[in-house]
């Protein structure tokens, strides 16, 4: 998994890592953002539970109070209406506890638009029926109050109330009755019964009250001493009690019955309310937990966020640093490295993005730098060497050339050149030293003939015969080289010219030894000279020469030897015969 | 690049959709056309049904038969209704119309109850009615029979409010039959009349009173006591003052209890005919009165005709709740739950999810066209003013407690039945 994400992070371009890690970290900003805005979402929404909740609550306070105060004021008109003055005490106590039971209801009522608006879920909107159940109870409260204080109205209202008018009858009955003890004591019995009545409100003392009223008008009926018209009065008084008494007791029943629905009433709404405020007091401590735990989450995002987004960036940071600056730094170095001529660097880069890309042309670029620096280090090499050969062959053929310059190319014998440097060398070294030494010129003879005859092949062949047998027979520090053509030159150092003179014949008897068993009869003329002085080789020579000529002129194959440079002068002296 | 720039569209448009996305979509639900609104009963939930009985005090057998009607109904629809568990919300009214009041305004108060079962005593279903039709709801009880809930004489009863159903029967000629009975068969020409100032006794005293004097009798009492007098003996005294020979006193337990008792115990009234009605037709008042009620007459509604479907029931509930049923009752509570479940049944409309709505004024609409229902006391009709039993009284004497309410129930002295002949 993470060399795969590894590997995708890497096929991704520099822009598109700018772009997700940009992405990334604008996403959490964005989340923290969001996290706060919730959080300050559900603590308004708790705040404003709570405001709603309290308010649901002053409501019920409210309600509740409505509702006591007007039972303590019914309680206060009951207790007190019938010591204070009637209209006073109505005025006072009744009337206020019906106001008060219509402004409950309209308590109610503003208790049920915000309990309906509080929000569906909470448990306070769930208790809406019981609310319902509070109204309409409070209204039913108010409609038995009402009924209530009418009954009480129409039982102790002082003028028309029942009970006084009752009281008024017996007090009637009390002057009717005056004289009889019988009646009088009924009379009595019934009063105080109508009375126990009045305070206990036991229906059997008013039956009873009644029992005596009947058992009174029975003894007033059957009293013959009474005058009928009193008779009449007082049967008339005693069913005017009795009917007012039937009467009493249904006004006193009906508001025994309104006492009883208050009090089921209370038993039915009572526990509301106090439920209600519970209910209320924990929804504003669930507000304040839910509140409380916003703010504390919120606020736990937003550090975690805040966080995240740090070691978002910080590995933001790092895989950017990883992914372009330390690459672009790698790069730099090895750039450097080329530049310091180290072309055997390669750059590792594995991903595919541009600096990849990069990485692959700076590797191709530095592999084909080496290439061809290699080439060239090969080719100057290469170069060097042949230029070495060629050196070498150039030496060869320098010295070649040397040896060609100072050599015979026919015969391998000294050239002219070498031979006119020999010559001045001995003449420096005879001057010098005072030494003496000879030169022989030999010339073969009818050397024509022979070209002509065998041709030059034959002639050359001749000619390098002749260099070998002159080599082969001489002193090795003599030097012999061909002057010529069909002509040679012996320098002999340190020779006088008898020892030339042995010298030149020796070499003639050897080329006739040669060249006499062959078909071929070669010949050689030998002029001798001997150095006497001269002072340039070519007077050397040219008596050497001259000695040739003689020789040739003596009838070739013989040895001459100049004169001295004082005999040459002196013609006499020079050409000795037999000599020749 | 491309990949980068979709990852990072995808993932502001997942922040993006994530704050936009919102409840969308609420259940398609029914339109609701009725004059009286809906009662919505989601999938899921329980079908609510208000029941107002008297469950405390010595009616509370009364009340519990009911209960018990009821229960047997559901059961035998397996406690659901289209696919529904029933919830039962059950209010006690102490057998006092205040309590009936009370009741009824903490059942209407939760706009999911579908209807009401009861009540048991007809006080408090006068008070339990003005508020429960007032809230678009229906009623239907076992157990009342004062004719002011429903109709008197074919013109609505004072109490009678839209919406209320009855299967007890109208008591409206009971007290007419007692006096009847007390006039002629039994020769009384004197008659005093204990009530305790319910609509119901109160009712049934009114209706002996006319009917006694009309045919020539003489009413030389009409008292009353209040419920919860404990001292009886100054109204018994009053009764024995006043002559009469007979003392009709349709009251509940206890003060029908404590009226007999001080009756018996007074010996002026020693030779005074006591007669009382149904809601002391009752084990219970057998067992606590015993010798002391022998003797007395009863009026009260004819039981039904024994039969296989109530040979069933009264099987059904030993197997249920161990004992014979104490009273008939169960058996008027049993076809009015059955009558309400089934009309609730046949108006309730539900998708295809379970999510139901019923029509408040279509489920009256429904109760009020209950035609021949086969119930356990007879093929059941309602009537305009929601009537739904044919009014048949017995008057019954008890003579030997030991038999209990059997022997009682068996030992039919007459019997009336207002469609038909008046005396059989």
């Amino acid at each position: 998994m993470t060399a795969r994400v590894s590997g995708a992070w890497d096929r991704l371009g520099i822009t598109a890592k700018l772009w997700l890690v940009f992405g990334v970290l604008f996403t959490m900003f964005s989340l923290a953002g969001a996290a706060a805005c919730v959080g300050l979402l559900v603590m308004r929404g708790a705040e404003n539970n709570i405001q709603d909740n309290m308010e649901i609550r002053a409501k019920i306070l409210e309600m509740e109070g409505k509702l006591e105060k007007s039972r303590r004021l019914y309680r206060d008109y009951l207790l007190l209406g019938p010591e204070l003055d009637f209209e006073a005490a109505r005025e006072r106590f009744c009337q206020p506890a019906l106001a008060e039971a219509a402004r409950l209801i309209a308590v109610c009522e503003d208790l049920r638009r915000l309990i309906a608006a509080a929000p569906p879920g909470s448990a306070i909107a769930r208790r809406n029926v019981d609310l319902t159940l509070f109204t309409s109870t409070a209204r039913r409260y108010s409609l038995v109050l009402l009924n209530e204080t009418g009954l009480y109205a129409r039982l102790y209202n002082p003028g028309d109330g029942q009970l006084p008018r009752l009281a008024g009858l017996t007090d009637q009955l009390g002057e009717a009755l005056q004289g009889s003890s019988d009646a009088t004591l009924l009379l009595r019995e019934m009063d105080i019964l109508e009375k126990r009545y009045e305070i206990t409100r036991q229906r059997p003392f008013m039956q009873s009250a009644l029992n005596k009223a009947a058992a009174l008008k029975r003894l007033v009926a059957a009293d013959k001493t009474v005058a009928p018209s009193r008779q009449a009065d007082v049967l008339g008084l005693l069913d005017a009690y009795a009917g007012l008494a039937d009467k009493v007791l249904e006004t006193v029943k009906d508001m025994q019955t309104n006492v009883h629905d208050f009090w089921l009433q209370s038993r039915a709404v009572d526990p509301i309310a106090e439920e209600l405020k519970q209910l209320s007091a924990s929804e504003v401590a669930r507000a304040r937990t839910r509140s409380v735990w916003a703010g504390r989450l919120a606020a736990g995002i937003l550090v975690a966020t805040a966080l995240l987004g740090l070691a978002c960036l910080a590995v933001a940071a790092r895989l950017l640093h990883a992914s372009i600056t330390s690459k672009i730094e790698t790069m730099t170095r090895h750039a450097e490295a080329v530049r310091a001529g180290h072309l055997d660097v390669f750059l590792q880069n594995g991903s595919s993005d541009e600096l990849g890309v990069l990485a692959g042309a700076f590797n191709a670029m530095t592999a084909r730098l080496k290439e061809m620096v290699d080439t060239l280090e090969d080719k100057v090499r290469l170069r060097t060497r042949e230029l070495a050969e060629k050196n070498s062959e150039l030496d060869a053929k320098n010295q070649e050339l040397a040896t060609l310059s100072l050599t015979d190319r026919l015969t391998g014998l000294c050239n002219r050149r070498k031979l006119d440097h020999a010559l001045e060398a001995e003449i420096r070294r005879a001057k010098r030293y005072g030494s003496v030494f000879s030169v022989i010129m030999v010339d073969l003879d009818h050397f024509k003939d022979i070209n002509d005859a065998y041709g030059h092949a034959t002639g050359d062949l001749v000619l390098v015969r002749t260099a070998d047998v002159l080599v082969g027979h001489t002193r090795e520090t003599d030097l012999v080289g061909r002057w010529g053509g069909e002509e040679f030159l012996i320098v002999c150092p340190e020779t006088d010219l008898r020892q030339t003179t042995v010298l030149a014949e020796h070499l003639r008897r050897e080329l006739g030894l040669v060249w006499g068993t062959d078909a071929v009869a070669v010949t050689a003329s030998f002029g001798l000279a001997v150095y006497s002085g001269d002072t340039h080789p070519s007077s050397l020579l040219a008596r050497a020469d001259a000695a040739l000529y003689r020789a040739k002129q003596a009838g070739r194959n013989r040895v001459a030897a100049a004169p001295d440079m004082q005999e040459a002068s002196d013609p006499e002296g020079g050409d000795a015969p037999g000599r020749v | 690049m491309r990949i980068a720039m979709l990852a990072v569209a995808s993932i502001l448009g997942l922040v993006v959709a994530a704050l936009i996305a919102g409840p969308f979509g609420e259940k398609s639900k029914f339109e609701c056309n009725d004059a009286l609104g809906c009662v919505d009963v989601a999938a899921g939930a329980s079908v609510r049904l208000g029941v107002i009985q008297s469950l405390s005090g010595k009616v509370a057998v009364l009340g519990s038969e009911q209960m018990r009607g009821l229960e047997l109904a559901l059961a035998q629809r397996g406690d659901r209704l289209f696919g529904h568990a029933v919830k039962l919300i059950v209010e006690d009214t102490g057998c006092r119309p205040e309590g009936g009041a009370n009741a009824a305004l903490r059942i209407v108060s939760d706009p999911s109850v579908v209807a009401i079962f009861g009540t048991t005593c007809s006080g408090d279903a006068a008070a339990a009615s003005q508020v429960m039709s007032a809230a678009g709801l229906c009623m239907i009880s076992g157990n009342n029979s004062a004719p002011f809930l429903t109709a008197m004489g074919g013109k609505p009863g004072p109490k009678w409010r839209p919406g209320y159903f009855r299967t007890a029967p109208n008591e409206e000629h009971s007290g007419p039959a007692a006096a009847r009975y007390a006039y002629t068969a039994l020769g009384s020409r004197k008659a005093a009349i204990i009530h305790d100032g319910d609509i119901y006794t109160r009712g049934l005293a009114e209706g002996f009173r006319q009917e006694f004097s009309r045919i020539g009798g003489s009413a030389v009492l009409f008292a009353a006591v209040d419920k919860g007098d404990a001292d009886m003996r100054p109204v018994l005294e009053a009764v024995a003052a006043s002559g009469a020979d007979l003392l009709f006193f349709p009251l509940f337990q206890p003060e029908g209890n404590g009226v007999l008792l001080a009756a018996r115990a007074n010996p002026a009234l020693a030779g005074v005919t006591l007669m009382s009605d149904g809601s002391l037709i009752d084990q219970s008042f057998i067992d606590a009165l015993g010798d002391a009620a022998k003797g007395m007459y009863f009026v009260g509604p004819t039981p039904p005709e024994p039969g296989e479907a109530v040979t069933k029931f009264q099987q059904r509930y030993r197997e249920r709740y161990g004992e014979a049923p104490p009273t008939s009752y169960s058996l008027n509570a049993y076809d009015a739950a059955g009558i309400l479940l089934d009309a609730v049944t046949a108006v309730a409309k539900c998708d295809r999810d379970g999510n139901c709505v019923i029509g408040r004024q279509a489920l009256r609409d429904a109760l009020a066209a209950t035609k021949d229902y086969p119930g356990v006391t007879g093929r059941l009709s309602c009537d305009a003013f929601g009537d739904c039993a044919n009014p048949r009284f017995n008057v019954l004497r008890l003579d030997d407690p030991v038999k209990g309410v059997g022997g009682l129930l068996d030992n039919v002295v007459y019997t009336y039945e207002p469609q038909k002949d008046h005396d059989r």
